[in-house]
């Protein structure tokens, strides 16, 4: 089926906290780790050597942050294949940096944190990226989006242990306490939980990007995906213009803090209308608004769907029935608490102790051989998704369905021939004295002649 | 039309299949206290250190 008003856009864009360490002491600054990790890539700021042969980007942001971005998928199998190989590329880049601070002398060893917080305050993000047909009245409309964004840590949150006024607990969410605003076009200022930037990297008399910050880093794979069904699915409601009841809350940015700072999921919230609801009531309402309008529609689902609407479902029973068993193999947050309650109790710790906080942070270190969410994952602790063997054909190869696929075949074939070439989301262009130019502008092609042409050409 | 589908097919075929029973994730379960004892292998001893020495710019 190629119908392409069925058809969505995924993209998912991660930020990486990356030090380096040796006994509990930096030895280098981020910005000189930095350098090590992207020598090979040399220009690792400059946006036009950032794309790889499969269609992603990867280069250094703001903060000295290594980020990587999924290429186009429109479905939500390459996505987690995407996303993984995206830790693996990271993860030669640090075997490669690790050789290279051997030979200069350098002591320490790399650490890269899919994670969210520092020990300081700071926050660094994940963000994903949903391809929508342009409608006039969608503005209007993202309001009804941010109690769902607000009330989904219930099943998507990565887990925190949070030191509060009131002392150390275990929250949903690492981003919670570091969203300052619902709707706007500022990042690093007063970051919202929806990014009005508006870069739809298409025709943009056809569509639109929604650009959702609010979402913590996810470990768990099955995690991953029930953030984006659920998110896919209720769009295709606001979509369908089904989205009607008033669902708001009187304030967002105290809501997203209440909600995650209470994993019972009963934190009370005042909607606009004056009604007051707990979390889980709101997240159970708009479950039942999707699966409403999925039966209605009759919806021949994916089964990565059918799975991610099950867990969704799932997960809110769980917390109903004060049962996280049923999900803490597959919920970040859960896999999270179960964790460090058995290991509290093993070592007889309180959650305020050094170790927890170390525990928490290295749950989200990416070396396989070394980070506790991966170990989990390893031992059949925690559920994994992709095939190994996908992930690894996903670093080198684009996703096949999309426009993914003529740029990664254009920076293979010009790293070939060693021609240089600069790309970004729309353009693919040679840098010889033709200055040949394609612009894509169709996400949803996989074929265009023009490249083939261009391709021939190098 | 009301029947469609959210993938391409022939991507479902080699997509993610049921959900394994939670279960069977489980059956490890008695391993736990043995992935316990991996986690101190590989934490660094100097916990209080490592935490606080992490510190990042802002991000976005």
């Amino acid at each position: 089926m190629t119908d392409q008003s069925v058809r969505r856009i995924f993209g998912l864009e991660t930020e990486f906290g990356l030090t380096c360490m040796s006994s509990g002491q930096r030895t280098l600054t981020t910005d000189e780790t930095a350098r090590f990790l992207f020598a090979r890539q040399g220009h690792a700021s400059s946006s036009s050597n950032a794309f790889l042969s499969n269609g992603s980007r990867l280069y250094l942001d703001v903060g000295s942050h290594p980020e990587y971005a999924t290429a186009e998928c429109d479905s939500l199998v390459d996505l987690l294949n995407q996303d993984r190989a995206g830790e693996l590329i990271l993860q030669d880049l640090v075997s490669d940096a690790q050789v290279a601070m051997a030979d200069a002398g350098v002591k320490g060893e790399i650490y890269l944190f899919k994670n969210n917080t520092d020990s300081s305050g700071n926050s660094y993000g994940s963000h994903e990226n949903y391809l929508l047909r342009r409608r006039n009245d969608f503005a209007g409309q993202l309001d009804s989006l941010l109690p769902f964004l607000i009330t989904r840590q219930l099943f998507c949150g990565a887990g925190k242990v949070l030191t509060t006024p009131r002392g150390v607990q275990f929250a949903f969410s690492q981003r919670a306490d570091h969203m300052w605003d619902g709707v706007s076009s500022s990042t690093t200022r007063s970051r919202p939980m929806i990014n009005t930037r508006d870069e739809p990297h298409a025709d943009s008399d056809l569509y639109r990007r929604l650009h959702v910050i609010v979402g913590d880093s996810n470990m768990a794979e099955p995690t991953t995906l029930v953030k984006f069904v659920s998110m896919d699915l209720l769009l295709r409601v606001l979509e369908a213009g089904k989205l009607r009841r008033d669902l708001t809350l009187e304030n967002n940015i105290r809501a997203i803090r209440d909600v995650s700072h209470d994993t019972t999921g009963r934190a009370k919230l005042t909607q606009s209308n004056g009604r007051t609801v707990t979390a889980l009531e709101l997240a159970q309402e708009y479950l039942e608004l999707v699966k409403n309008y999925v039966d209605s529609q009759q919806f021949v689902l994916s089964p990565e769907h059918i799975y991610g609407l099950e867990l969704w479902e799932r997960s809110l029973s769980a917390i109903a029935t004060d049962n996280t068993s049923l999900i803490d193999t597959e919920i970040d947050w859960a896999i999270k608490q179960r964790l460090i309650n058995l290991y509290a109790q093993k070592h007889n710790l309180s959650l305020d102790s050094a170790v927890i906080a170390q525990l928490d942070l290295c749950f989200h270190d990416t070396n396989p051989n070394r980070g506790i969410f991966r170990l989990l994952e390893t031992s059949g602790q925690a559920r994994r998704l992709t095939e190994p063997n996908d992930v690894l054909v996903a670093k080198t190869t684009p996703p096949a369905t999309t426009r993914a696929k003529l740029r990664g075949d254009f920076i293979a074939k010009a790293a070939l021939v060693g021609c240089e070439v600069i790309v970004d989301w729309t353009h693919l262009k040679i840098n010889d004295a033709t200055q040949r130019t394609i612009i894509c502008n169709d996400p949803f092609a996989s074929v265009d002649e023009r490249v083939e042409q261009l391709i021939a050409y190098l | 039309m009301t029947q469609s589908e959210f993938v391409n097919p022939k991507k479902a075929a080699n997509a993610i299949g049921e959900p394994e029973s939670t279960s069977a994730v489980k059956q490890n379960v008695v391993d736990f206290s043995d992935f316990l004892d991996q986690i101190d292998s590989v934490l660094e001893k100097n916990a209080e250190e490592f935490v606080n020495n992490f510190v990042q710019k802002g991000g976005e």
